[in-house]
């Protein structure tokens, strides 16, 4: 076992270890984690000392054992990856504390040779970047940014509802986790009670026959920035302990969103995502049904969203009274 | 088919599938099979039927294009679209496009981003050469299997 698994395993019996009747942190002996692990006691120690080093406050108890008394609040790839289900994959995390987007620096690991999969989360943003460059406001602690780093070998078209697939994925783990519930805005807007709480972008490198690697990007409003959120933006954007009237667990969500990532790339791939695909859109699709203006370059047009087809593509129905497919565009909900 | 009215354009090589639909009337048209008149080429029958956006969209920087849409020179090569969605030549509208005309490319050069829902398409030329015409404007959707560059190889 590599001492990096050892703590990772100390960790885990420090977090599942059963909290005391006054509600403190369960304690769990020296020698019971000994025992578990197949080392010394010394060595047991030793690992406590290098969490400790991480930011995990492990306080020692007289004759009682050890018990984890604080744990970092902001992203931490120890703690997600204590908080994995341990049957689960475990592609490599990176955790920066800054960084300017989190696809870019996929980007750039895939294009040094690092074998995918991979996830990059960071704390901050400098430069974090919705379509063409635009900023996603970031420079903040409260918010999740996670890229995820592919290849697969498929070819291009089969890509196509790939970020919608994503976008539902998330949807449902947002419900599940915070108890809320979500919705998505053709094609990749997470809102909460109207207001956008996220956003996802995927970016792909391929040639005619096929993709060579690709990039799926997320950015989650955990929290609103410790000083509120910017005059303009309050109106339109939210977090999820805004909406859910508690903190979320940073690194508890993180753990279960690579858990989804990956669970949905997966079924993605196999093709067994075609029968969920439909129902959960569904669910959680926040257009049907309301009337819409949708931008295409210079183009405009307005209708009532009716769904998407089977490639993903909005359907509108026209004031003519026909509907015609969209693949691309702005979508802006007109008021009731 | 004009323009206008073009809403859905598929053709898949293997196997020959060519898939016409026109969502505006709501009667979608889908044909397949290789009983194209005669042709064993599928991209015939693609080539006779659509020509006509690639090369009229391209109007502002195309050259007067030749009408016979086979090119008579082997070293002439056009970098087509591997999917559907729209057309962007740079990676924001503040930067640089990355392909000009007389840009020399490279197999593994960015030539574009097409996006489709949501995913930004950086497509790779896979042929080494100069860019001659660029034949679909900024913003613009395009079609499977459309001509977006024309590329002389070498």
């Amino acid at each position: 076992m590599s001492a990096q698994s050892s703590e990772l395993l100390i960790l885990q019996t420090l977090l599942d270890a059963p909290m005391a009747s006054d509600g403190s942190p369960g304690v769990v002996s020296g020698v019971a984690l000994a025992r578990t692990l197949g080392i010394s006691r010394v060595a047991i120690w030793q690992h406590l000392e290098k969490l400790r080093e991480q930011g995990f406050t492990v306080e020692s108890l007289h004759a009682r054992g050890y018990r984890l008394a604080a744990r970092p609040a902001t992203l931490h790839a120890t703690l997600i990856d204590a908080y994995r289900h341990p049957g689960q994959e475990a592609p490599r995390i990176h955790v920066l504390d800054t960084v300017d987007s989190t696809n870019d620096e996929a980007s750039r690991r895939l294009a040094a040779g690092q074998p995918a999969p991979f996830a990059v989360l960071a704390r901050r943003q400098e430069n974090g970047r919705g379509r063409f460059g635009r900023v996603w406001h970031s420079a903040t602690d409260g918010n999740l940014y996670a890229s995820f780093a592919f290849k697969p070998q498929v070819e291009p078209a089969r890509m196509q509802t790939f970020t919608l697939w994503m976008g539902v994925n998330i949807c449902a783990l947002v419900a599940s986790f915070c108890r809320t519930a979500p919705g998505i805005k053709w094609p990749n807007d997470l809102l909460l009670d109207g207001r956008k709480a996220g956003g996802m972008l995927t970016e792909a490198r391929m040639d005619a026959d096929r993709i060579h690697d690709l990039v799926f990007g997320l950015g989650l409003n955990l929290a609103p920035p410790p000083g509120g959120w910017p005059s303009g933006l309050t109106p339109v954007a939210t977090s999820l302990a805004e909406h859910t009237g508690r903190p979320v667990d940073a690194n508890k969500f993180a753990a279960a969103l690579i858990g989804r990532v990956f669970d949905a790339y997966a079924a993605f791939l196999d093709g067994s995502y075609r029968k969920k695909f439909a129902n959960l859109w569904n669910g959680y699709d926040l257009l049907r049904g309301r009337s819409i203006t949708l931008v295409q370059g210079n183009r405009t047009f307005s209708g009532v969203a009716t769904g998407i087809d089977d490639e993903g593509s909005l359907l509108l129905r026209l004031a003519d009274g026909h509907t015609d497919r969209f693949r691309a565009g702005e979508v802006t909900i007109a008021k009731k | 088919m004009k323009r206008s009215d073009l809403t859905e354009f598929a053709v898949e090589e293997e196997g020959f599938k060519l898939k016409i639909r026109r969502g505006s009337n709501g009667l979608p048209v889908v044909s397949s099979g290789g009983s194209y008149g005669g042709s064993n080429n599928p991209f015939a029958a693609y080539q006779a039927q659509a020509p006509a956006p690639a090369a009229q969209a391209a109007a502002p920087v195309a050259a007067p294009a030749p009408a016979a849409p086979a090119a008579d020179d082997a070293s002439i090569i056009y970098v087509k679209s591997p999917m559907v969605g729209t057309f962007y030549r740079s990676p924001s509208p503040e930067s640089k496009s990355f392909a000009d005309i007389g840009t020399k490319i490279t197999e593994t050069s960015v030539v574009c981003i097409i996006e489709a829902m949501k995913i930004m398409n950086e497509i790779q030329s896979e042929v080494k050469g100069t860019v001659l015409e660029i034949l679909i404007e900024n913003g613009q959707p395009v079609e499977y299997g459309q001509k977006l560059f024309k590329v002389k190889q070498g």
